[in-house]
């Protein structure tokens, strides 16, 4: 898009070509343009980004970006000790709110590891078996991708009921598993809507690497399975680990299927902040505790941006030249 | 080291054959080469042979032991691919490695082999570093030590050569050549450079639309080529060809293009007179011809006009023109170079002429003397055949 402006840009000017080293002026002015429009067009978020984080710092209930406010770590040792208000109103115990960052994390990586486990496989094939109905396959990928879970989670539910009843009630399993076929159940479902994209995503990766490559290790004299471990899977690193943050973003955020199927005593960040901000709970929390909660949520995805940018970079040229 | 045999061997991918009913032969020992151009099926026959691919039809045999449906991992053969294929996420130590792990070898062993066979191909010194960070050359030796390091019954290499830039290519040439000697191992090598085939190798196969063309030592290749396709393949430049009319009485005789007058003796002459051919394809290379202001005693002439002169320092290239609108182009002297315009002769020794059948392509001499002249011929050419080598 903005290598497509610039160069008609420059075509409009009578460059030929329409490099951008060769109408160095153009572009520049240009790129100026468009980054100060981009952003114009995330002030909102930005602003709102930085008044959440700003909040959970300050030392009193900020309504405007132009209040002053002082700094203080108060709302913090607060939220970890689990006071959710400074009059104490809402105690948690501070084993309760570690348990909550755990569970978070348990589902986060619970769907990452179900995720690559499942996409990687499914992927190779794509990429480098022939069978029939491949290409339908990849279509219907696309189309799974497209739905949203929220849709899903009737037909979800009724399979949650089904499994719980042949498990629990038909006395396979006694009942103090149920907490852990929630999660089980949980990161699965969760998982499975994030395997399409990443199934997508990975064959790209595998359709990259060279034929010859993986031909060289068979004659080598390794088993496919070995070829698979030892040779196209390091090959595809970038994409794994694009995939697997993804996967980690999404179980780490995810609200709906937690709420749904995980027990109210199992809360994870997501389902804690939304419940002190929903219903009866909101007059009774102090915004300033709850947005360090949420900052703590947030923690991730700030993470994510710092570290990845390279990765991502690496990604998207293929990151491999054999 | 094993001796290597294709027997009625096809390979069909969809419904396109890449390899037709190919039937070869590679001695134990031996360096051989599989020529021909690109989309000519010649790798697909190499992988036919590494078993990464299945023929369709036919076997593949390792002295004498079928194994076509073998697996590529149970060949022990060494593959040298093109683009070299290293591992990129492993050093060039575990690139080497790798196919000793894989058998289990004891860890003072790979490392002992390694070395010896790094040491071997001049790259004892790069062990530690990635692919990434070596030349095309150095990745190459990389390559080439990763399959001999398994110490394997077979050496195949798929255009190893053609990466590399012209002056690494003629010192490698040599050093490969010299390696399969000393190592006594029975190569494969499959090229589309005839200059690479004809330097390096005992056997040249040439293979053509998925055909093998013809099988034999360079010289044969060179010399005796027995269709219009291995004379048009192989030299630099080619061989020249010029359509000519044959005269029946007395004897038979070709009338070429330019005046000149071929009357071929012995069994060439009776080979000609029973086939009953009206016209014929003549050949000659550019190199037998010499140039002259007359026409010379004993050489057949043809009066052409020249076209345009290339001096290449050692030699110039001639181009000239024939009545019927044919070009030929000869090698001369780098004296030699006659202003374009100009009329010369160009005179060939009766014994370098060779004479084709326009109709099915085949060397004449190489025909069967009648009463049964029908020779059994390449498929008519069809558009869209050409193959490409790939995927299965």
């Amino acid at each position: 898009m903005m290598r497509g402006a610039l160069s008609l840009a420059s075509r409009l000017l009578g460059r030929r070509g329409g490099r951008l080293e060769e109408a160095p002026l153009t572009g520049r002015g240009f790129q100026a343009i468009l980054v100060l429009a981009l952003l114009a067009a995330s002030l909102p978020i930005i602003l709102s980004y930085t008044l959440l984080v700003e909040l959970s710092f300050s030392s009193t209930l900020i309504m405007s970006p132009f209040q002053k406010t002082q700094f203080t770590l108060e709302n913090w040792r607060l939220f970890l000790e689990g006071k959710l208000a400074p009059t104490a109103a809402r105690i948690y115990s501070p084993a309760y709110i570690r348990s909550m960052i755990v569970n978070t994390l348990i589902v986060a990586a619970g769907v990452t590891v179900v995720v690559i486990a499942a996409s990687a496989p499914a992927a190779y094939a794509l990429s480098r078996l022939r069978f029939r109905f491949r290409a339908a396959t990849l279509r219907f990928l696309i189309l799974l991708h497209a739905f949203p879970g929220v849709a899903l989670i009737i037909g979800v539910y009724a399979v949650y009921v089904y499994l719980y009843k042949r498990l629990f009630v038909g006395g396979l399993l006694p009942k103090e598993y149920l907490l852990l076929y929630s999660f089980a159940y949980v990161i699965v479902a969760r998982a499975s809507l994030e395997v399409p994209m990443s199934t997508w995503i990975l064959k790209g990766f595998f359709d990259r690497v060279p034929w010859e490559v993986e031909w060289a290790a068979l004659v080598d004299g390794a088993s496919r399975l070995r070829t698979f471990w030892q040779v196209m899977l390091p090959l595809i690193k970038p994409g794994l680990a694009a995939v697997a943050i993804f996967a980690f973003m999404a179980g780490w955020e995810e609200l709906i299927y937690v709420v749904v199927f995980l027990p109210r005593e199992a809360p994870t960040l997501a389902s804690f902040i939304h419940y002190q901000l929903s219903g009866g709970s909101l007059e009774a929390s102090y915004l300033p505790v709850v947005a360090a909660a949420a900052t703590v949520y947030l923690i991730p995805t700030i993470l994510f941006f710092v570290f990845t940018q390279k990765l991502l970079l690496e990604a998207a040229h293929g990151g491999l030249k054999a | 080291m094993v001796e290597v045999e294709l027997r009625g061997v096809w390979k069909v991918f969809g419904r396109v054959a890449a390899v037709r009913d190919v039937n070869l032969r590679f001695p134990d020992g031996k360096f051989s080469s599989i020529l021909g151009p690109s989309g000519s099926g010649k790798s697909t026959l190499l992988y036919l042979i590494a078993g990464i691919y299945r023929p369709t039809r036919g076997e593949v045999l390792f002295d004498g032991r079928d194994v076509s449906r073998v697996p590529p991992n149970e060949r022990n053969v060494g593959l040298v691919f093109q683009n070299y294929a290293l591992y990129p996420h492993m050093t060039v130590f575990d690139n080497i490695a790798f196919p000793l792990r894989l058998r289990k070898t004891p860890r003072g062993e790979v490392e002992r082999r390694v070395r010896e066979v790094a040491e071997m191909l001049g790259i004892g010194d790069l062990l530690d570093r990635y692919p990434a960070q070596l030349s095309g050359g150095q990745q190459q030796r990389v390559a080439l030590a990763r399959a001999l390091v398994k110490r394997p019954s077979v050496l195949l290499l798929d255009e190893p050569l053609s990466n590399l830039d012209a002056l690494v290519r003629l010192r490698i040439r040599g050093e490969l050549k010299r390696l399969q000697q000393e190592l006594g191992i029975t190569a494969i090598y499959v090229t589309h450079d005839q200059s690479e085939a004809l330097a390096m190798s005992d056997q040249i196969a040439v293979i053509h639309r998925g055909e093998i063309q013809q099988v034999g030592t360079p010289e044969d290749v060179y010399e005796k080529p027995r269709n219009i396709f291995v004379a048009s393949f192989i030299g630099m430049p080619p061989a020249n060809l010029v359509p000519a009319e044959v005269r029946r009485a007395p004897g038979p005789c070709v009338l070429l293009p330019g005046g000149g007058e071929y009357c071929p003796r012995g069994g060439l002459a009776s080979k000609l007179a029973a086939l009953g051919l009206e016209r014929v394809v003549v050949a000659f290379r550019p190199e037998d011809a010499i140039l002259a202001e007359h026409p010379l005693e004993d050489y057949v002439s043809m009066e052409g006009e020249v076209y345009v002169v290339e001096p290449l320092g050692r030699e110039n290239i001639v181009t000239l023109s024939l009545p019927g609108g044919h070009s030929v182009k000869v090698i001369t002297q780098p004296v030699v170079s006659p202003p374009a315009g100009s009329r010369m002769y160009i005179n060939l020794e009766p014994s370098k002429i060779r004479l084709f059948d326009p109709e099915t392509e085949l060397n004449i001499e190489y025909l069967e003397a009648p009463p049964t002249p029908q020779v059994e011929a390449p498929p008519p050419r069809r558009r869209g055949e050409s193959v490409e080598e790939g995927e299965e």
